[in-house]
């Protein structure tokens, strides 16, 4: 995991990893939040995303597995919880004059399954012979154009499938997108040369400073997932 | 400010920030002795002069004596005994979840001192129990720090402000509602359900760890006494902490129950070995007869059993779907709780 402020002073960053062991599996969650740089007090959104999902995925979502596993099911209920955070998020910036958003990627891993949720410039990557980016920007060309928090509600991209051992995911702020290419990714993180936890942070630092080198000032975050051993 | 001197202190370092203030560590001027001083500005000054007005009533050891208030044109200060040591949420980082009976004796101490609290003429309520407000001093004694949320007097008890911790702060004082010595309690259980299971109430989804989640080790008589503390329904609870004390008390005294664990195989075993009992009777029956009636009594056991299990299994708590909590970071500069 990686979160760094960059050029900034505040990292409006926000990650939250979460994991639960149920009678049916095990149940993680990774979420990257991108607080708007550019708009006021971008933590608070992003943090705040965090909070609430964090509650949703120990409260709601084991009363939505407990019946097994249905895609559809889960998309429903945090949808629904989405909407009330981004309503939120929208009157806060409402009642103080302010524009309080962030982006969301968010990645549900439940047994054997995956499940991505995307809105905005975040980006999600899946890294197994190449890295390939499987998320698109809600970018136009005012910059931004779907985020939580501003405007009107938007339903984020939606990805499902497999989880097999040979496959690994990376979550990352736009911060590491300006200046690496998905070649860079994947160079620093493919499976041959991350063994453990320690390799992958130092790939991610390594990372981080080579945008850092090629001239990014915005705040890195990133989160790198794998699964078997 | 570091080096600063105000008012005869020096100032060394900060201690702490919070939302009442900040707590800085300084050395008097000529005595040489360290002391913690606490700064407010603006409209955190009304509620520092509460906070020094109750501490001064306070002469317990385990409560630092409050040595001077000063006064000045923009700002008030506080200063205070200043306890070498440990922070028990730090302690804690490395060493939950404890033994049912090192846990018992750790609540033990701290619910001591909140009784103490509690039975002031005027009832003090802390109102923000937590283990970063607890330090273990090096002489391994616990002391109760911070009363910027603590309110006295039977009014002011039932207080409508939105205070302390999430995860350990009770529902009622999350949503605002009337709050008093019940809500210490129920931090109190927050705490101890922290220090059975590990599982930090101040993380997300900011609640306290159910009995359930409790290992199998965990007594009968623990999980009760969780449930007596984490009641979401104030008048449910146990009242104050002298209650509690006297709960916490019972449990050790009673604690030679079998965990739920062992009890279970207990069950187990005495139902297996009376099948067995009953199926070699049944077999010897023609052949020759050891005890007359015993494959009836044998019969009429192992039917009962099934029965009791039948009954427990449909009257008695569901199967907990989440079986454990892992991982549960969460990075982000956002200071607050909530919007």
């Amino acid at each position: 995991m990686l979160h760094e402020c960059g050029g900034r002073s505040v990292n409006q960053d926000s990650i939250t990893l979460q994991r639960m062991v149920t009678r049916k599996g095990t149940v993680s969650l990774a979420l990257l939040c991108d607080g708007m740089g550019g708009m006021d007090r971008g933590e608070i959104a992003s943090g705040y995303v965090a909070e609430r999902i964090g509650i949703w995925f120990y409260d709601v979502l084991p009363k939505v597995l407990k019946g097994g596993y249905r895609a559809g099911a889960v998309s429903k209920a945090l949808q629904r919880c989405l909407f009330r955070i981004h309503e939120d998020l929208r009157e806060y910036g409402e009642e103080r004059g302010m524009r309080c958003g962030t982006t969301f990627t968010l990645l549900l891993i439940v047994e054997k399954r995956w499940q991505l949720f995307h809105l905005g410039d975040s980006a999600a990557y899946r890294l197994g012979r190449c890295a390939k980016r499987i998320t698109y920007p809600h970018t136009g060309k005012g910059g931004l154009v779907h985020c939580i928090g501003i405007g009107r509600y938007h339903k984020p991209q939606e990805r499902r499938g497999r989880w097999n051992n040979t496959g690994s995911f990376l979550l990352t702020s736009d911060g590491l997108q300006h200046y690496l290419k998905e070649q860079d990714l994947y160079h620093a993180l493919n499976r041959e040369r991350i063994g453990n936890r320690a390799q992958a942070e130092k790939a991610l630092q390594g990372l981080a400073k080579a945008a850092v080198r090629r001239g990014e000032s915005d705040n890195m975050s990133a989160v790198y997932l794998r699964c078997g051993k | 400010m570091n080096g600063k001197i105000i008012c005869g202190y020096r100032i060394l370092g900060i201690l702490g920030k919070g939302g009442q203030g900040t707590v800085y560590l300084a050395e008097h001027e000529v005595l040489h002795r360290k002391y913690a001083l606490k700064y407010a500005y603006g409209a955190e000054r009304e509620q520092l002069k509460q906070e020094a007005d109750i501490m001064k009533e306070l002469t317990d050891r385990r409560i630092p004596f409050l040595v001077d208030q000063i006064e000045e044109d923009n700002v008030s200060v506080l200063v205070m005994e200043y306890v070498e040591g440990v922070s028990l949420k730090e302690y804690l980082q490395n060493n939950v979840p404890l033994e049912e009976d090192e846990a018992l004796e750790l609540l033990h101490q701290i619910t001591e001192i909140v009784a103490y609290l509690h039975q002031q003429k005027g009832i003090v309520a802390h109102r923000d129990l937590k283990p970063a407000n607890f330090v273990m001093a090096k002489d391994g004694s616990l002391h109760l720090l911070d009363f910027g949320t603590a309110l006295t007097g039977m009014e002011s008890l039932h207080c409508r402000d939105l205070c302390g911790t999430p995860g350990y702060a009770a529902p009622e004082q999350m949503c605002g509602a009337r709050s008093g010595t019940e809500a210490d309690v129920y931090a109190l259980g927050a705490v101890y359900a922290y220090l059975l299971t590990g599982i930090d109430p101040a993380l997300p989804p900011f609640h306290p760890p159910v009995p359930e989640e409790c290992t199998e080790k965990v007594s009968k008589e623990s999980r009760r006494l969780l449930r007596k503390t984490l009641d979401p329904a104030p008048e449910m609870r146990l009242q104050d902490a002298t209650c509690l004390l006297r709960e916490i008390e019972t449990v050790q005294k009673r604690k030679k129950h079998l965990p739920a664990r062992m009890e279970s195989m207990a069950y187990q075993t005495v139902l297996i070995t009376d099948v067995i009992l009953a199926t070699v009777l049944v077999g010897l029956r023609y052949r020759e007869r050891p005890l007359e009636y015993a494959e009836w009594v044998c019969g009429g056991i192992t039917i009962l059993l099934f029965f009791w299990y039948l009954l427990r299994s449909i009257l008695g708590p569901g199967e907990r779907f989440v079986i454990t909590r892992e991982w549960n970071v969460t990075y982000t500069a956002k200071e607050k709780w909530g919007l």
